[in-house]
């Protein structure tokens, strides 16, 4: 008997299915019948990222020249890896590329290849273009990607990391920085700004459409005033990042107070999310944070975050999203605590340490709290009441208990203060949003104090409120020692966890504990937190 | 107080206003309406399908509203469905696609959402002939044809 056939899915519910599905399922969606090819081939072509070609047999292979031909119109985005087979590149035509937003070349070898110069020779006919993203590439494939650039119209995003950028393709870039909506420069070395700068002297720079502005540099030619001139160009600031470089102290400071003098006159309107590191004062960040309309974001990561900072983010701590003020040995454990009692938004926390009590909010305090609000009623307000009340208001609760995605964080315990390990633990369950724990770096004069243990002897069962954790990572706590019970614990109530990062001997595990970490597809990389929560 | 659902059909159903709004389709129309009593009419969805959907909304009645979600990730890819969903969606595929299409149709994207969901994970890991009998669809394609889309898409199967 033959079924009755099925009710027709339209095109946009086969897009939505083809939203669940890994691209092998997608292929196979396509042979069905001509309906569901014609409603998820966009999706199979929009991003082509090749890859180099692999010894026999093949393990990943790149899609023919006829197939790029047929289905070059889907194309938006487009990856080129470090080396590529010569023959199979020299036959790419970047007519091919008509539709592309955006091009990746991604090259961590000096090697360049064919690949490259056919793709960047040409570059005007890739005429959709808006996004360049160079990583680690040859300086001369940076030079011919920059030569071409202001025949593309629609660029309004450079991307451009660990690489070196010379005379005249600093002077190309510069010529296209009036167009850009963002600009990151990320571990790059100007060797020679002569060109710039003589231009710059007959034509002022003005940036009007740049929001994200990352200024990452190498010792180089861009010296810290020139940084400056680049950032004051570009009144539609949203995001900077301005990362220093210890040899140039002096006239980074200085530059730092032009910009802060710019930003009290009140010309980054826009300015929300702000990172420093290397030689800015606690008191500059300060400046600046008040300055500021609005702060979502601050990274901080170099020992300059202090009280004065602290003090003027306070006002933002309403709307604030993201904290790293690591390695920033002036950050108290009092002031984490308010953190976390007084930014109700708060996404990403990352700091160093926290001592235990100051962490935990007990009874005891609360019952107090009564006693003070009696005396309140009865006395006049002294020195004595305001100190109190202080106290009494940094035991609150932790208010981004449903917003913290991402915590680094260390916990101390004095001396006899090892049994308050179960209430810390009971603090850490109020973060019921959280995806990602890290343990922060111990200073070396922690040793021999206690820290908090993921152990289930001491608590690690409260955390069953950890509904959606994905990773975690304990590689910079040395007294942290990952053991099979509890990573077993961990696999079983926290199902999304797929990244856990620190020392556990795989050799010695069970087979059924190795098993359940295969199917998981668990990973235990050695990385950084930054790293991480790119993952 | 009760809203009348009128099905294809032509049978009525008398739900609550709070379960009939977690279409936004029909939460629009009584916005636009005001109050009366006047039955909606469901041209597109028969009794059979509308006690189902209407048997979702009564279960997720008090559910917050779902933000939209913007990104496209692919961590929440498949699998993630409810107890309760998953239950609810042993129907047999004909069933599953009405449903889908009534959700469409009444916009309730969660409903949509758990049923494009489903059929995601029945095509998971089958043949192109195992999804076709799967979902009694009729191969168009010529052998040619359906050989050279194989071949051109290998490609994507890794990625």
């Amino acid at each position: 008997m033959i079924a009755k056939p099925l009710p027709y899915l339209p095109p946009e519910i086969l897009m939505l299915i083809a939203q669940h599905q890994s691209m092998a399922d997608m292929v196979s969606c396509l042979q069905v019948c001509s309906a569901w090819h014609s409603a998820m081939i966009y999706k199979i072509w929009r991003q082509v990222h090749f890859w180099e070609s692999e010894p026999e047999p093949p393990l990943i292979i790149n899609p023919t020249m006829d197939a790029l031909q047929h289905h070059q119109h889907f194309i938006r985005h487009l990856r080129v890896p470090e080396s590529f087979a010569n023959d199979y590149c020299s036959r790419l035509q970047p007519f091919l590329f008509v539709n592309v937003e955006s091009l990746e070349i991604l090259c961590w070898s000096e090697a360049l290849s064919a690949a490259h110069f056919t793709l960047t020779r040409e570059l005007e006919v890739l005429p959709s273009l808006e996004t360049i993203h160079l990583d680690s590439v040859d300086p001369t494939v940076v030079s011919w990607v920059l030569r071409s650039i202001s025949a593309l119209p629609k660029l309004t995003a450079i991307i451009i990391k660990n690489t070196v950028i010379g005379r005249q393709s600093a002077l190309n870039l510069w010529r296209v920085l009036p167009q850009l909506k963002m600009l990151i420069l990320e571990e790059v070395l100007f060797t020679d700004m002569t060109a710039v700068k003589e231009t710059m002297a007959t034509t002022p720079l003005i940036c009007p459409h740049l929001r994200i502005l990352w200024l990452d540099l190498r010792d180089t030619d861009l010296d810290p005033f020139d940084q400056a001139d680049l950032v004051l160009a570009c009144p539609a600031l949203g995001e900077l990042k301005w990362y220093s470089l210890s040899v140039h102290y002096y006239q980074f400071t200085s530059a730092f107070i032009r910009f802060n003098q710019a930003l009290k006159e009140g010309r980054f309107p826009d300015l929300s999310i702000f990172r420093c590191r290397g030689d800015c004062l606690d008191t500059q960040i300060a400046t600046v944070l008040q300055s500021m309309r609005l702060v979502v974001e601050l990274r901080s990561q170099a020992n300059d975050f202090g009280p004065e900072s602290f003090l003027a983010l306070r006002p933002h701590f309403s709307r604030l999203a993201f904290l790293d003020v690591q390695n920033c040995e002036d950050m108290t454990s009092t002031m984490v605590q308010t953190v976390l009692c007084s930014c109700p938004v708060l996404e990403s926390l990352l700091v160093d340490w926290m001592w235990a009590t100051d962490a935990i909010q007990e009874e005891e305090e609360e019952e107090e709290e009564e006693e003070y609000e009696v005396e309140d009623d009865d006395d006049d307000d002294g020195g004595e009441e305001v100190r109190r009340r202080k106290k009494k208001s940094t035991k609150k609760a932790w208010v981004c208990g449903s917003t913290l995605r991402h915590l680094c964080l260390s916990f101390r315990f004095r001396e006899g203060e090892t049994n308050l390990q179960p209430k810390v633990y009971e603090s850490l369950a109020q973060l019921t949003g959280l995806e990602g724990f890290m343990m922060a770096k111990r200073y070396r004069e922690l040793e021999g104090e206690q820290g908090l243990l993921l152990l289930l002897e001491h608590g690690l069962e409260k955390l069953t409120t950890w509904k959606i954790l994905r990773y975690v990572n304990f590689i910079h706590d040395p007294l942290q020692v990952l053991g099979e019970t509890e990573l077993a614990w961990m696999l079983e109530h926290w199902k999304d966890l797929n990244v856990v990062i620190g020392s556990t001997d795989h050799a010695n595990l069970s087979t059924g504990l190795n098993a359940d970490i295969q199917r998981r597809q668990i990973v235990f990389p050695d990385a950084s937190p930054d790293e991480i929560l790119e993952i | 107080m009760p809203v009348i659902l009128v099905s294809s059909d032509a049978q009525e159903f008398k739900v609550d206003k709070e379960v009939a709004e977690r279409s936004i389709l029909i939460k629009n129309m009584l916005e636009d309406v005001g109050e009366s009593d006047s039955p909606i009419p469901l041209p597109n969805v028969t009794a059979a399908v509308l006690t189902k959907v209407i048997e979702y909304c009564e279960h997720h009645r008090n559910d917050p509203v779902q933000v939209p979600d913007e990104t496209d990730d692919p961590r929440k890819r498949s699998n993630d469905i409810e107890e309760w969903d998953m239950k609810f969606m042993q129907v047999d595929q004909e069933m599953l696609f009405e449903i889908i299409l009534a959700a469409n149709y009444l916009d309730i994207k969660p409903l949509l959402d758990v049923g494009c969901k489903t059929v995601a994970n029945i095509i998971k890991g089958k043949t192109p002939e195992e999804i076709r009998k799967a979902f009694n669809i009729v191969n168009d394609f010529t052998p040619e044809e359906e050989a050279q889309i194989k071949k051109e898409n290998e490609w994507a199967e890794d990625r």
